[in-house]
C-alpha cells in the first residue's frame, strides 16, 4: 500500500511536471515569437535602426529573454536556448553601432530558432522517434 | 564545480531511492526486465550529472518514469501468469530423469560447457548424480539431486534401517527418489497447465479446500503436489502445512 502510494505520487509529479513544462515553454516562446514579430514588422515599415521605438522593444526583447530564460532552463537543455539569447543580444548591439545589416540577420534568427525550438519542445510523432 | 558536485549527490540519492523503490538487493536475484531498467538507470543518471548545460529534471523524470512503468509491470506480472511468462519467461528443466533435454538447451541458447559450469557451481559434478536440473528465469542454474547423491537429512536417518552383516552394520536411509513439487494454486488463482502436469483434475482443488476448511481458492497463497504425493498448503492469512494427498482423480484416463 504504502509502494502504491509513493507511486502514485510519482505519476502525479510527472504529470505536473510535464504540463508545467509544457505550459510555460509553449507560453514564453509564444510572447517571444510575437516580440519579434512586432520588431520585425516594424524595422521592415520604418527601414531606421535608430528609430527609438525599435531600440525600446528591442531592449524590452532582451530583458524579457532575460528573466524567462532562466525559468525555461529547469525544462530545456541551456545549449538548445542560448542561441536565442545570443542572437538577441547582438539585435541590441547592432542598435548601438547603427548595424542594419546585422540587425536583420539576428532577427531573421530569431525567428528561426523560435520555429525550430517550437517543435523541438512540443510533442510530435517526430520527437518521440 | 559546485553545480557539479550538488548534481552528483542529488542523482546519486534518486538512483538509490529508485533502488530502493525496486526491492532487489542483489543483481542475480533480478528478472529480464530489471535487469534493463538497472542498465538504463546507470546511463541516465550519469547524463545530468556530467552535463552542467543539461537541467537535472532531464535525468529525473525519465527515471522516476521507468520506476512507475517498473511498478506496473511488476503488478502485471503478479497478477497475469501469461504476462509473466510473456515479460519474465518460465523456468526450463534442462536435465530430467532421463538425462539431458538437449533441444531445451538449445531453445535457451546455452552450451553444454554453461550448463557443465552451472552444476558445477551448485557443487555436482556429474550428471548421473543430478535428478533435475533448472534454468530460472533469471539465468541462474537449481539442481535437485537423486536421492543417492542428496545429503542426508535428520528426517532420513530416523527412517533409516540398521543392517547388521557379520563383519560391519550399515545404516540404510529409507529415503523417497526426489522430485519437484508442482504448483497447483499461486496467489488465489489456479494454475491450469501445472494441474494438468501434476495429473490431477479440478476435483483435487474441491477436495483441497474441503481437507483444509477454505472457503474460496482466492483465500490460498500456495498449493504445491509433489511426484510423492506430498501436499504444501498455505493461506494467505494462515500458516503452511504439510500433509499427503488422499485423492484419487476419477475417471482416469
Amino acid at each position: 500500500m504504502k509502494k502504491f502510494i509513493n507511486i502514485t505520487i510519482i505519476i502525479l509529479l510527472l504529470i505536473a511536471v510535464c504540463v508545467v513544462e509544457q505550459v510555460l515553454a509553449d507560453k514564453y516562446l509564444a510572447e517571444v515569437e510575437a516580440r519579434v514579430n512586432t520588431i520585425y514588422e516594424n524595422f521592415i515599415a520604418l527601414d531606421d535602426i535608430n528609430d527609438t521605438k525599435l531600440i525600446a522593444q528591442t531592449n524590452e526583447l532582451e530583458e524579457y529573454w532575460t528573466a524567462k530564460e532562466s525559468v525555461l532552463c529547469n525544462f530545456v537543455n541551456h545549449k538548445d536556448i542560448e542561441d536565442i539569447g545570443v542572437e538577441i543580444n547582438k539585435m541590441q548591439t547592432a542598435t548601438k553601432d547603427s548595424n542594419k545589416d546585422q540587425y536583420y540577420e539576428s532577427l531573421k534568427l530569431v525567428k528561426f530558432y523560435l520555429k525550430g525550438y517550437k517543435h523541438v519542445i512540443g510533442i510530435s510523432i517526430q520527437n518521440i522517434f | 564545480m559546485f553545480t557539479l558536485l550538488i548534481r552528483s549527490i542529488l542523482i546519486y540519492a534518486l538512483v538509490l531511492f529508485v533502488f530502493r523503490l525496486m526491492g532487489k538487493r542483489q543483481l542475480g536475484q533480478m528478472q529480464p526486465f530489471e535487469l534493463v531498467l538497472t542498465l538504463i538507470i546507470a546511463d541516465l543518471a550519469t547524463i545530468p550529472m556530467a552535463e552542467s548545460a543539461v537541467p537535472v529534471l532531464h535525468g529525473v523524470v525519465p527515471l522516476l518514469t521507468l520506476v512507475a512503468v517498473h511498478f506496473f509491470l511488476t503488478i502485471l506480472t503478479r497478477k497475469s501468469d501469461v504476462m509473466n511468462r510473456v515479460i519474465s519467461g518460465k523456468p526450463v528443466i534442462v536435465i530430467n530423469p532421463e538425462g539431458i533435454d538437449y533441444d531445451a538447451l538449445q531453445k535457451l541458447n546455452i552450451s553444454l560447457d554453461d550448463l557443465f559450469e552451472s552444476i558445477r557451481g551448485c557443487n555436482y559434478f556429474s550428471i548421473d548424480e543430478i535428478q533435475y536440473a533448472i534454468v530460472e528465469t533469471n539465468g541462474t542454474v537449481n539442481v535437485l539431486p537423486k536421492k543417492e547423491s542428496s545429503p542426508v537429512t535428520i528426517q532420513d536417518l530416523a527412517t533409516s534401517q540398521i543392517v547388521k552383516n557379520e563383519e560391519e552394520i550399515n545404516i540404510i536411509p529409507d529415503k523417497e527418489q526426489t522430485v519437484i513439487p508442482v504448483t497447483i494454486i499461486s496467489e488465489g488463482s489456479v494454475m491450469k497447465n501445472n494441474v494438468k502436469i501434476a495429473n490431477v483434475d479440478e476435483g483435487f482443488i474441491n477436495w483441497i479446500l474441503e481437507k483444509t476448511k477454505t472457503k474460496k481458492v482466492k483465500d490460498i497463497l500456495v498449493t504445491t503436489l509433489d511426484g510423492n504425493g506430498k501436499i504444501y498448503f498455505q493461506t494467505k492469512k494462515g500458516k503452511g502445512k504439510v500433509f499427503q494427498c488422499e485423492y484419487k482423480k476419477e475417471n482416469l484416463a
